[in-house]
């Protein structure tokens, strides 16, 4: 077998032991003593956004149809026996998968019966075994996902945002795609994406919980197949996508009880390292928890005049295939003027700059919430996966947060939080309603 | 290595009507303490949701949101929460706080003493004058609690549910919804509301959870002088309600502008967490459509391809059951048609050892993940504990492993379809 690399955190007081597969598939063990679950996951680093790519072998690039990594991601769950959510079930585990811009994740979690659910978890993922009756069944059934979130108003308003933000990367679009683009999805362009992208390098594991990790790295390379011949070097091709944003407000109708106000700012960063990456997440974080946190005087304001209430939050998302946006807002009764002393507030802050007492208190507070956060062996590796999909480790959070200074947070609320870069997304009741 | 540790509450009276409840464990990273209140869903639950949000936005020491947010961030993190919940006919005001453990932090700090203080004064303190809250404060939150109650349209399934058990329970305390009514909100002012809290401390049981690194005597006396001086009183719930007589399932129909039409159908199971079939009943919700192996799962979704989700859940107080499916407004009478035949089949019997097994594992799984959240493990124990029962986890994986398919046969004889409530899109609506 081939040895684990130990990976420390002092302030967690934990380990994760590091591997690699004969196949090339990263690998990752964090014991966590007392646990009853098991949670293992694996992540493809193959999302809704990578719809144009060169097919692995090929020279000419292709466009799949919008929301294809996303049906692909429920058809790996038919195969010739059934379906592979019942194999886990006989184990008594659970398994789910969700697909994002960037990734595809499947995961399990169990109480008992960890090495055989791990098996299947990578057997199923790695080898497609679908037909084609199958896939013209899961139109209707994926049919039925678009227009449930087509009446969900949370999803409709950050949509929207995201077509404003973005003319040209496919960002803009639903990650589960159009009944149209749908309709073009069959089983070869299925089995073509999944030959690109679920290469082993191309996919990370991470399992959490009261094991020996020497006993699972065993179960896991024996389980994941042997030498990968030919090397991951996916050429995925993103447009050209303008600094700027494409509208600058957008504003839909629906059967709310009240309207709801979303503002993005699109980055305009372009450095897309991981280290680059990690401290835009981490810098951007605490301005944001500065100014709208709550012990902002903004929230506060904003609070008592009564222009949010519980449902108002902010947050940034920073991806390394050539977007990321933060976004802000919630239910309110009057949207423009909520948009109004958001984009106030942000201005008068830019110009003082952020307070240097609620900066340095806002590392405080992330101990106790990062320690949280590894209470439990699904969001530990959930987390750890994530992160290292990116080229980050998250152990490295509290160091990175350290060495953050105020002139950095002023100059990130500066460049990123103006008027320039900013979308305003609003959902208004229907018209005959008030 | 493994080694199945036993996850059981030591529960000590600590005054009148107050007991705590507490789990000594270095398993987790946080404490977590949880102090809940309980009451019989009334047509007052608007005045308690009211309440749990008055009390969450300021105290007499920590007079507004910023103050206690800073104290959180003080308290390396910690987090503070305040709201409403519902076991049953049951209403819950909850106040949480989990803290960092202090082994994890930098210097030796004792925060566990100051968490308690901090709670003991938003819960014992609130900002209130002359026997009445702050006027602003309640003007404000009730507009928010307001918009909240509304908001639930926007949930189409969520509102669709709660719909449905409003027209299932109609002379139930179950009908009522926990954050209560717009128009009863709109009406309780700052007095009444402070007559209201306290009544509610001088007559209602408290309960205090604590997950932790922690000292179980410690706590016990800690808890105990935060309520000192409770006369002795009641302090109990009303007796459960008799279920009302059965009769012909009603169908209740209702269009809003939307795109996917929502089914929620009620069912009666007649069996409760006290009663000894109850095992049986969780069986067969997990058999109907608790879990994606389960038929309707498997037969709406997997095989006729109506829909994208289909599911069921178990209500453990009153043994209510609620059947929820979004779909084409067109396919309405077809899933219909599918989930009584499913039923049908289950109450003839007509049941796979393969599923029976599935079913079981994944009841047995969902029990044992439990204990690795301090949350579920409070919440296990106190919805028993207002039902009056106390069965430990490893009782109630016995009682599930040994379900026999006739249990759950005859468990199904006893099951009604109540109320059948369909949310529909309107009429001309162009087809998806």
């Amino acid at each position: 077998m081939r040895r684990l690399r130990i990976i420390k955190s002092d302030f967690l007081k934990a380990s994760v032991l590091a591997g690699e597969t004969p196949c090339g598939m990263r690998t990752f063990y964090w014991p966590m003593p007392g646990f009853t679950r098991y949670f293992a996951v694996l992540v493809v680093k193959y999302g809704s956004i990578d719809n144009k790519f060169v097919p692995l072998g090929g020279r000419e690039p292709i466009k799949a149809p919008e929301g294809i990594a996303h049906f692909l991601e429920h058809k790996l769950f038919e195969d010739r026996r059934g379906d592979v959510g019942e194999r886990f079930s006989v184990l008594g585990s659970s398994v789910n998968a969700m697909t994002t811009f960037d990734s595809t994740t499947y995961y399990f979690s169990c109480t008992g019966n960890f090495e055989r659910s791990l098996r299947l978890l990578l057997n199923f993922v790695r080898k497609p075994d679908f037909g084609e009756a199958g896939v013209e069944k899961e139109k209707s059934i994926i049919g039925q996902e678009i227009m449930m979130e087509r009446d969900n108003p949370d999803w409709r308003i950050f949509f929207n945002m995201l077509q404003a933000m973005y003319v040209n990367h496919p960002v803009r679009i639903d990650i589960a795609g159009t009944p149209e683009s749908v309709a073009k999805i069959n089983r070869g362009l299925l089995i073509e994406c999944h030959r690109t992208f679920y290469h082993p390098r191309n996919m990370v594991m991470v399992v959490a919980g009261d094991f020996s990790p020497a006993k699972i790295a065993a179960v896991v390379e024996s389980a994941s197949g042997g030498g990968a011949s030919v090397s991951a070097n996916i050429r995925r091709i993103y447009p050209d996508e303008p600094l700027e944003p494409g509208k600058k407000s957008v504003a839909d109708r629906m059967d709310v009880t009240r309207p709801k106000v979303l503002l993005g700012f699109k980055d305009r960063e372009r450095d897309y390292s991981p280290e680059a990456l990690f401290r835009r997440d981490i810098v951007t974080a605490i301005v944001l928890d500065v100014l709208f946190g709550r012990t902002s005087r903004l929230y506060n304001d904003l609070y008592s005049c009564g222009l949010i209430d519980g449902t108002f939050a902010a947050s940034h998302s920073s991806y390394e295939k050539g977007f990321g946006y933060t976004a802000m807002g919630g239910d309110t009764d009057k949207p423009e003027a909520l948009a109004g002393a958001i984009l106030g507030g942000l201005k008068r802050a830019a110009r003082r700059g952020l307070n240097a007492r609620e900066f340095r208190r806002k590392r405080k507070k992330a101990i106790g919430a990062f320690l949280g956060t590894f209470d439990s062996p699904d969001n530990s590796a959930m987390l750890f996966a994530h992160f290292h999909m990116r080229g980050a480790n998250i152990f490295d959070y509290f160091k990175v947060m350290e060495r953050v200074t105020l002139d950095d947070a002023n100059e990130r609320l500066r460049s990123h939080l103006n008027e320039d870069n900013c979308v305003v997304s609003q959902v208004l009741p229907l018209a005959s309603k008030k | 290595m493994q080694e199945r540790h036993h996850f059981r509450f030591t529960s000590i009276k600590a005054g009148e009507g107050v007991s705590a409840h507490v789990l000594p464990t270095r398993k987790f990273k946080t404490t977590t303490i949880c102090l809940i209140i309980g009451r019989d869903l009334d047509e007052r639950a608007s005045h308690a949701a009211l309440l749990a949000e008055v009390l969450k936005r300021g105290s007499a020491k920590y007079p507004d949101m910023r103050v206690i947010a800073e104290e959180m961030e003080e308290m390396y993190g910690a987090s503070f929460g305040c709201g409403i919940s519902r076991i049953g006919g049951k209403q819950t005001l909850t106040m949480r706080l989990t803290l960092p453990n202090e082994r994890f932090l930098p210097r030796r700090t004792r925060l566990l003493d100051r968490g308690f203080n901090f709670m003991q004064e938003m819960l014992l303190r609130p900002l209130a004058s002359h026997g009445a809250f702050n006027k602003d404060v309640v003007k404000r939150e009730k507009a928010n609690l307001q918009a909240r109650i509304f908001s639930l349209l926007n949930d189409k399934m969520g509102y669709a549910q709660r719909r449905c058990i409003e027209e299932m329970c109609r002379t139930e305390r179950f009908r009522f919804y926990e954050y209560g009514e717009v128009a009863k909100v709109a009406r309780i002012t700052p007095r009444a509301l402070f007559d209201f809290y306290k009544e509610l401390l001088a007559t209602r049981p408290a309960d205090v959870f604590v997950v932790g690194d922690v000292d179980c005597e410690k706590i016990a006396e800690r808890v105990e002088r935060m309520f000192k001086g409770r006369k002795p009183g009641g302090y109990f719930f009303a007796e459960p309600e008799p279920e009302p007589p059965s009769r012909s399932p009603r169908k209740v129909m209702e269009k809003q502008d939307m795109e996917q039409a929502k089914l929620c159908m009620g069912l009666r199971t007649h069996t409760t967490v006290r009663d000894p079939d109850y095992a049986a009943a969780v069986m067969y919700n997990g058999l109907l459509g608790g879990f994606s192996h389960s038929r309707l799962f498997r037969s709406i979704r997997e095989k006729e391809a109506l829909a994208y989700d289909a599911h069921s859940y178990l209500e453990n107080s009153r043994g209510l059951m609620i059947v929820g499916v979004g779909m084409e407004k067109r396919n309405l009478g077809k899933v219909a048609r599918v989930i009584e035949a499913q039923m049908d089949e289950i109450r003839d019997g007509k049941i796979s050892r393969d599923e029976m097994n599935k079913t079981r594992k994944s009841v047995i799984t969902r029990l044992r993940s439990s204990v690795d959240s301090p949350l579920q493990l409070m919440h296990l124990h106190y919805s028993q504990m207002v039902n009056g029962v106390n069965i430990c986890l490893d009782e109630w994986v016995k009682r599930i492993s040994a379900v026999a398919a006739a249990d759950v046969k005859a468990l199904a004889g006893k099951v009604a379809i109540d109320t059948i409530y369909v949310l529909s899109p309107l009429d001309g609506k162009p087809k998806q």
